[in-house]
């Protein structure tokens, strides 16, 4: 055991000193004793008293320390993950369902929360908190994630109802937030529905988060910090997590009431209530919210998605009655602006075409729409996106593009983003060729208070924005490469990278594992706002091999 | 360090025991459903669910490394059990407890079970042991920086015996030097150099361990632990081992230092001597030169008529008594400033030295009056008879020697408030001020070379005329002092100096009373 080890290195270490230090005394000191006596021939060498005893020497190792911090976390998070597989076996008993399935969530389960403890075992035990930084905490936030995605996966292909990439596409869209789905949902046994609107709950607010707000880590995991939650609701990271979970979890109980009493059947009322507050986008029947064909259900919908879309600090908010900070606030006028444009566009584009007649249905359909892309749910009331004409798909890909509010379980750029890169370009515009030779401050109203933007926010912003834009165009060009048209390379890659889900068609059960690789990879990369999991995934490449020339440096 | 351990586990808040055990519950629980599912899993997939039992072992493995101990670990074995037999064993939903099968596991889960709390309680204990040896480290490298900073023996000693009682919690006591013999044990130790006192063989009922402050020069002191409390353990003993070793090697480096210092001050010592040769052999060569050409011419001139060979007899004797006053003089110097023999002080009569110092100086005093003014009372001081005798001659002799010719010089003694006052007056002359500050001084004269060479060349005055190498007064004053007395030089008012000493009344065997 290392501790007995050290314990007794350290034992042994006294004991050497005091050996030492008695024949210290025999040889220097009969040295000193007589200045003008002549130095006493040389003696045997020192080894005798220290002969036997273990060598001390060890090497300081600094990055232990931080490969075991990591160590504890992934391993704790894993444990935790396995823990969240098992939770669809307990529906099993209540809705009399087929138990032939429970082992392929049993064994994978319990499989990952083993070989979670084994990880925190060996080497992530008894560790003080130590803080990570930046880099670190992003690598911990991916690994966290791509563990999560192959664990979830696994019932899948145990299950033999998909293929590994199409299970791992599958738990990705899920865990994401996306909702494309490669199964064939209404064949689909509902335990692995469950399964899979469990993956929305836990992939909305973010794993780490759900971690943070149970565990109770010390030191401060800024960990989930890159699953978008930027805002402090309340002083201390566990508050916070605690805060928004509750928030949440309220959402969708409200959500699945709602549903019931609309006339949902009660196992139909929680998945949906899931995945709109999540934004996510899983239906339980193939043809979605349209199966219900009832305006109580989407209007409900609506208002799910959109609380789903506004950040946690609103809803916190609003909970709490500041209702001043709630309409104040720059995001949600631009929100409900653009949504109303949209709104209007969109019904203009499916009367010119002709393909819905009826100014009534046509704003019904475009609202919903509307409302269901820009929120980045995913839901749909036509049968297929594919039929729309292709001014309406535009319109939906600036949707997708633009997302809903930041710190809200919705995806894509984000409107406080996407404001302050427009401020920011207006205001450079402005200095640059404006008339008025003054400096103007940006102002921003952010609950209910008006702030001055600083250059580094509009900066950071416009950053985000050309990222976005330019692997948004690398994965359109891959998607292209095989075989998908332009206006489906486009529509489909936007809908995975901004985690939206609807699909005009490219994206099918029946496609590559190429292209399957490429939607989940997207789907990850929009959901942890790219530049920290580019960040994490750097560090996890870089990391070993740095150490290794530090050591034999 | 016993008491460690023993107060962190008390200082332990209840509500911290409540939620210890919250945690262990959820574990447990956690682990069980984890184990009964994996069963469950088994069984629907038709395999033997026995293999649920490997299962339950690592689960009890698990609890009871997590919980910190075996009972949890054999709880959680115990429920998996009785679960099991509920739930799927063959007569289902009924307990029956009577199989072999049950036993056995049973049997092996319990023997899990305290395994795996012996582990747990040994792996607290080492990270407890390591954590004291950690302390032990850093204490040992306080006690070294502040023994390296000591000045003296006695301050390391003092320095350790603060740090080991600070550490141990127990009073440590570290004496230098060899303990009274009042405290047998002590003595004993510091005599026979090995360890007495508690736990040690021929010592009952003694509550403190002594150790040797031992080097292989010998013994420098004895260390006390207090041992009513129990002995120390096994770290603690090589700790103080450690401390004591590193004590030793400060009081032997002091003592080195103050040995070192000494030897300083003999080599010093040893050049004054040899300046006070080179000083004096020049100055005896003198009076050699003028025997030897005496003696010469009167060997080789027969015929010399009788006044001449009076006269260079008469210089040679005085040449001769003038070196044997000078080598008396160096003599007496030497005796005075080598500390190693102490002075010999024994009760001598004022009157005997008295007398013989003016006996001596009676032959030479010329044409000087010479007298003595003694008490009626016997008085017996505690001296160097020689060495103040010594003094005296050389105080008479100095009178005789910067006195007019005709002067008289009296000697006297007196005793007053417990100290005896010795003085020699005269009428001739006195001193300025300046000649009276230094005259004390080695090596310091009237006149110069110059002088006493013309002087030597020309006539030679009767009495001694010749110049003295300056030692004389610095011996009176250096004899004097090592009486722990006083001496000083005054102009009086007969026209002349006083030369006044004292000798204190009191003697040595006195003196060793009070210590």
């Amino acid at each position: 055991m290392r501790r007995d080890r050290s314990s007794a290195t350290r034992s042994a270490c006294l004991s050497r000193l005091a050996r030492l230090l008695g024949s210290f005394r025999t040889t220097r000191l009969a040295r000193l004793a007589s200045p003008l006596a002549p130095a006493p021939a040389p003696r045997a060498p020192l080894a005798s008293p220290l002969a036997g005893l273990p060598v001390l020497g060890g090497v300081d190792a600094p990055d232990d320390c931080l490969a075991r911090t990591m160590a504890h976390y992934v391993g704790l998070s894993t444990i935790f993950v396995g823990a969240i597989e098992l939770i669809p076996l307990a529906a099993i008993p209540i809705g009399r369902w087929e138990r032939t399935f429970a082992p392929c969530f049993i064994f994978p389960g319990l499989c990952a929360m083993a070989a979670g403890y084994l990880l925190y075992f060996l080497w992530g035990r008894g560790l003080a908190t130590r803080q990570l930084g930046r880099r670190e905490a992003s690598a911990c936030a991916l690994v966290v994630w791509l563990v999560a995605i192959a664990v979830y996966a696994v019932p899948f292909v145990a299950a033999g109802l998909l293929d590994p990439f199409q299970a791992i596409f599958e738990s990705t869209s899920g865990l994401t937030t996306t909702g494309l789905s490669v199964m064939d949902v209404d064949a689909c046994p509902r335990v692995f529905l469950l399964h899979r609107s469990l993956m929305h709950y836990f992939g909305g607010v973010g794993l780490v988060l759900v971690l943070t707000s149970l565990l109770r880590p010390g030191g401060g995991l800024r960990v989930f910090d890159v699953e978008g939650h930027a805002d402090r609701l309340l002083p201390g990271t566990t508050a916070t997590a605690r805060v928004i979970l509750i928030l949440y979890t309220s959402l969708i109980a409200v959500g699945a009431l709602a549903y019931r009493a609309c006339g949902m059947p009660a196992f139909d009322a929680v998945n949906m209530a899931i995945s709109a507050v999540s934004t996510g986008g899983f239906a339980v029947h193939a043809s979605s919210i349209a199966s219900y064909g009832s305006l109580p259900v989407e209007i409900v919908s609506i208002v799910l998605m959109l609380a789903g879309a506004t950040s946690f600090a609103l809803n916190f908010a609003l909970v709490r009655g500041d209702f001043r900070a709630f309409f104040r606030h720059v995001e949600t006028g631009c929100l409900y602006g653009i949504i109303l444009a949209a709104t209007v566009a969109m019904t203009a584009c499916l009367l010119a075409s002709g393909q819905v007649s009826g100014v009534a249905d046509a704003a019904r359909i475009a609202l919903f729409q509307t409302v269901a892309i820009i929120t980045t749910t995913g839901f749909q009331t036509i049968p297929s996106l594919a039929v729309l004409p292709a001014s309406a798909l535009f319109v939906a890909i600036l949707l997708m593009f633009v997302g809903a509010e930041a710190g809200s379980t919705s995806g894509g750029i984000k409107v406080y983003r996407a404001v302050l890169a427009t401020l920011g370009v207006v205001s450079t515009l402005r200095e640059r060729y404006g008339r008025v030779r003054a400096v103007r401050s940006v102002k921003v109203s952010r609950y209910g208070r008006r702030v001055a933007c600083t250059r580094e926010e509009m900066d950071d912003a416009m950053a985000f924005v050309l990222v976005y834009v330019l692997v948004f165009a690398a994965g359109c060009f891959v998607f292209a490469l095989c075989g998908a048209d332009v206006r489906d390379a486009v529509f489909d890659f936007a809908s995975c990278l901004g985690n939206v889900g609807v699909s005009v068609g490219f994206i099918t059960a029946s496609s590559g594992p190429v292209v399957l690789l490429v939607g989940s990879v997207a789907m990850l990369l929009g959901r942890l706002e790219i530049i920290p999991a580019c960040m994490g995934a750097l560090w996890l490449i870089t990391a070993p091999r740095e150490r290794r020339r530090a050591f034999h440096a | 360090m016993h008491e460690v351990t023993r107060d962190a586990a008390a200082r332990r808040p209840p509500w911290g025991l409540l939620r210890a055990a919250l945690r262990a519950a959820g574990i447990v629980a956690v682990l069980y459903a984890a184990g009964m599912l994996a069963v469950y899993g088994f069984s629907v997939l038709g395999m033997r669910t026995l293999i649920g039992f490997p299962v339950f072992i690592l689960g009890i493995m698990i609890a009871s490394i997590e919980t910190d101990s075996g009972v949890w670990g054999a709880a959680l074995g115990l429920l998996y059990l009785v679960s099991y037999d509920l739930l799927f064993a063959a007569p289902k939903y009924r307990l029956v407890m009577v199989s072999r099968t049950d036993v056995v596991a049973l049997v092996i889960f319990m023997v899990v079970a305290l395994i795996m709390n012996s582990l747990t309680r040994r792996m607290r204990l080492q990270a407890e042991i390591s954590a004291r040896d950690a302390a032990a480290m850093s204490l040992l490298n306080k006690v070294s920086s502040g023994l390296i900073d000591s000045s003296s023996a006695l301050e390391a000693c003092a320095c350790a015996g603060r740090f080991l009682t600070t550490t141990f919690g127990r009073a440590v006591t570290v004496r230098y030097g060899e303990p009274p013999a009042t405290d047998a044990l002590a003595h004993e130790c510091y005599e026979r150099n090995y360890q007495t006192g508690y736990g040690e063989v021929g010592s009952r009922d003694a509550s403190v361990r002594y150790l040797p402050l031992s080097s292989k020069d010998g013994v420098y002191g004895v260390v006390g632990v207090d041992c009513v409390d129990g002995d120390l353990d096994a770290t603690g003993r090589t700790l103080l081992s450690a401390v004591i070793t590193q004590t030793v090697i400060a009081i032997e480096r002091n003592e080195l230092e103050e040995k070192r210092q000494r030897a300083q001050i003999e080599v010093e010592r040893e050049r004054f001597r040899g300046t006070l040769l080179r000083g004096v052999s020049h100055d005896l060569r003198t009076p050699l030169t003028s025997i030897t050409g005496n003696v010469e011419f009167l060997l080789w001139n027969a015929g010399a008529d009788e006044a001449t060979r009076h006269e260079l007899l008469t210089s040679v004797l005085e040449d001769a008594r003038w070196l044997s006053a000078m080598v008396d003089n160096l003599l007496s110097m030497t005796r005075v400033q080598d500390a190693s023999t102490p002075l010999e002080k024994s009760p001598e009569t004022v009157d005997d030295v008295v007398g013989a110092a003016v006996a001596l100086e009676e032959k030479r005093r010329g044409s000087h009056a010479l007298t003595t003014r003694l008490p009626d009372e016997i008085l017996v001081v505690p001296m160097d008879g020689r060495l103040v005798e010594q003094v005296l001659v050389n105080l008479i002799e100095n009178a005789f020697k910067h006195t007019r010719p005709d002067a008289s010089v009296e000697v006297s003694a007196w005793e007053q408030d417990g100290v005896a006052h010795f003085a020699v007056a005269d009428d001739g002359g006195g001193m300025d001020d300046a000649r009276l500050e230094r005259v004390f001084d080695s090596f310091y004269t009237t006149g110069s070379r110059a002088d006493a060479a013309r002087a030597a060349q020309a006539s030679r005055p009767a009495g001694g005329g010749r110049r003295g190498v300056g030692l004389g007064l610095s011996i009176c004053k250096a004899i004097v002092e090592a009486h722990d007395g006083t001496i000083t030089a005054r102009n009086n008012d007969r026209g002349g100096a006083t030369f006044e000493f004292t000798l204190p009344m009191e003697g040595d065997s006195d003196a060793n009373g009070d210590e």
